[in-house]
């Protein structure tokens, strides 16, 4: 019996000639998850999907989809995920069509299914009535990438890895890619990794930051954003010079994630970070300042985007060494 | 192994829409046709020992050499350049079905390419010949002894660029090492059209003999199948072709 789990990895290290990429990374991916994996460059995001798609193997540690170890059966394993690589490199010989119908018999898709399969897809990522008899090479980014949306969804494959799948695209087709997720969610376990956080928050059942090897946060946007919240975010509109307002904010411990300035009202509107005990003498400061008047202060919900970037700032500064 | 016909036919299609591959095809059969036309007026002007269809087939050596280091250039090396190499690697496919799917595309090529020299061998066999020589001029046991022998032999020069296409994602590069590789077979210990050894280590002179390809070019021409050549080439081939999966395997970590 399959547990509930599509994929699992435990303890898994990645060293390419000595350099840790990966360092004991463990996480779980429920079956049916839309789950998001964001990390700066460099990070081993790349290196962690195509270890889990079968396409390099890790220095140590587990791996297994669907109850398969990718490991000690690779063959099997790629039969479970559906990968999408970072820039969709695809032949440029190949009409669309064509191309699908190759991939399709190489992923195992029933001979009788293929042709009917090939199309299911092009018609999901709009690409059946465009593209469906043009050659590869003269296409588009766009069209290029949503080429490698439609091979990712060929077939019954129950994982899809999708590396930057939205790189390229324009608003329209970002839409067009982020109903096709829908549409899979909760019958195909999909993994996701980008850059464009706004994207991931709107698509995403879950999230993985991950940086210099390791998973720093994990867990539902709620969960990360409660993780983040005990640790003091602040909004605060306070009236005054610009500079005042951030020396005076810097100088009594606090971290600034966004400053705005608000010309119309000669407003700054600060989102910060301050430890427990900073808060009172902040306040004291400010109220006692001659120069800044205090017009709002509160906790505040943070985007993914801000968690991320505290979670790998804060990755940076803790105790325990991150770095590889 | 069930991914071999659907990449074979994938690999053939790559070979035959791609314009190095017309190029290079056309070279070859060129540089055929010259070589016959050559041997044509040698044979012509003055009576000679050699069969003629046994001496065309000694000449095209260096065609042979150059046309499986450049066929065989682009397939692993255009695949590591491009990036695509990763995208069919995403699907459940073995290093070895790769590897083996490209080898017959590409062989499957080569044997074509000889196979259209067989139209000119031919006319000369029933034109030529049988107006100025006897029947041995262009006899059909050596117009298929020199195929057949080409056809084996092509087992292991397309299995050696294959292989060295394999270690580098520069395509000069690739067919360089293919081409070094392959000239010793023609050239290790004799010479073109010479016999005189170039060692006097009686070991090493009986290794050369028997991979020389000149030497079983001329048993094969002659109409006598040594099985040793075959067992060599055979054997030989798979051992490069599984060497090359190695080097594709590696290449993929």
């Amino acid at each position: 019996m399959l547990s509930n789990d599509a994929i699992i990895v435990r303890d898994l290290t990645k060293k390419y000639c000595g350099n840790v990429a990966l360092n004991g990374v463990s996480f779980s991916v429920r079956r049916g998850e839309v789950v998001g994996l964001i990390g700066p460059n460099g990070a081993g995001k790349s290196s962690i999907l195509k270890i889990l798609a079968g396409l390099i193997s890790g220095t140590s540690g587990s791996v297994t989809v669907n109850g398969i170890s990718v490991a000690e059966n690779v063959m099997r394993a790629k039969q479970q995920i559906s990968f999408m690589p970072e820039n969709n490199p695809l032949p440029d010989h190949l009409r669309v069509g064509e191309y699908l119908r190759f991939r399709a018999e190489l992923k195992g898709v029933p001979s009788r299914k293929i042709r009917a399969n090939a199309e299911k897809v092009m018609r999901l990522c709009d690409l059946y009535h465009e593209a469906r008899y043009r050659m590869i090479g003269t296409l588009s980014k766009g069209y290029r990438q949503r080429i490698g949306i439609a091979d990712a969804l060929l077939g019954d494959i129950g994982i899809v890895i999708l590396d930057e799948p939205t790189i390229g695209l324009d608003p329209h087709q970002i839409v067009g890619v982020r109903k096709t997720i829908d549409s899979n969610r909760g019958t195909r376990t999909i993994l996701i990794s980008s850059h464009i956080l706004s994207e991931l928050e709107t698509v995403c059942d879950s999230f993985m930051i991950i940086n210099h090897g390791n998973i720093v946060a994990a867990g539902t946007m709620d969960s990360l954003a409660n993780e983040v919240r005990d640790e003091n975010f602040f909004f605060a509109k306070i009236c005054g010079d610009k500079c005042a307002v951030r020396d005076t904010l810097e100088h009594n411990g606090a971290r600034i994630i966004s400053f705005e300035w608000l010309p119309h009202s000669g407003e700054c509107a600060v989102k910060f970070y301050l430890p427990r005990d900073a808060y009172r003498p902040l306040l004291l400061k400010i109220v006692n300042s001659e120069n800044l008047l205090l017009k709002k202060i509160g906790n505040v919900e943070l985007s993914l985007e801000e968690i991320f970037l505290h979670s790998t700032r804060r990755c940076r500064e803790s105790d325990i060494s991150c770095e590889p | 192994m069930k991914n071999i016909w659907t990449l074979f036919k994938y690999e053939t299609y790559r070979l035959i829409v791609s314009p190095s591959t017309h190029v290079i095809s056309l070279i070859f059969s060129l540089s055929l046709v010259a070589i016959f036309a050559f041997l044509l007026r040698e044979y012509t002007v003055c009576e000679q020992d050699v069969p003629f269809a046994h001496m065309f087939f000694r000449y095209c050596w260096l065609s042979m050499c150059a046309a499986a280091a450049l066929i065989t250039m682009r397939s692993f090396s255009e695949e590591y350049r491009s990036g695509t190499f990763q995208s069919l690697f995403s699907a459940p496919i073995a290093p070895i079905e790769a590897v083996l799917s490209k080898f017959f595309a590409t062989y499957l090529l080569l044997i074509s390419l000889w196979l259209c020299t067989l139209p000119l061998l031919a006319s000369v066999g029933i034109h030529v010949g049988s107006v100025f020589y006897d029947a041995a001029f262009a006899a059909p046991f050596n117009i298929v002894g020199g195929i057949s022998f080409m056809a084996l032999s092509g087992l292991l020069f397309v299995a050696v660029g294959i292989f060295s296409s394999s270690l580098t994602e520069n395509q000069v590069i690739a067919s360089m090492a293919t081409f070094c590789i392959l000239v010793p077979f023609f050239i290790n210990g004799h010479v073109l059209g010479n016999g005189s050894k170039i060692s006097n280590f009686r070991l090493f002179d009986s290794f050369s003999e028997a991979i020389n390809a000149f030497v079983q070019l001329d048993n094969f021409c002659s109409g006598v199948i040594d099985s040793r050549a075959v067992v060599f080439y055979v054997s030989s081939s798979v051992a490069v072709l599984c060497m090359s999966a190695v080097a594709v395997r590696r290449k993929l970590n």
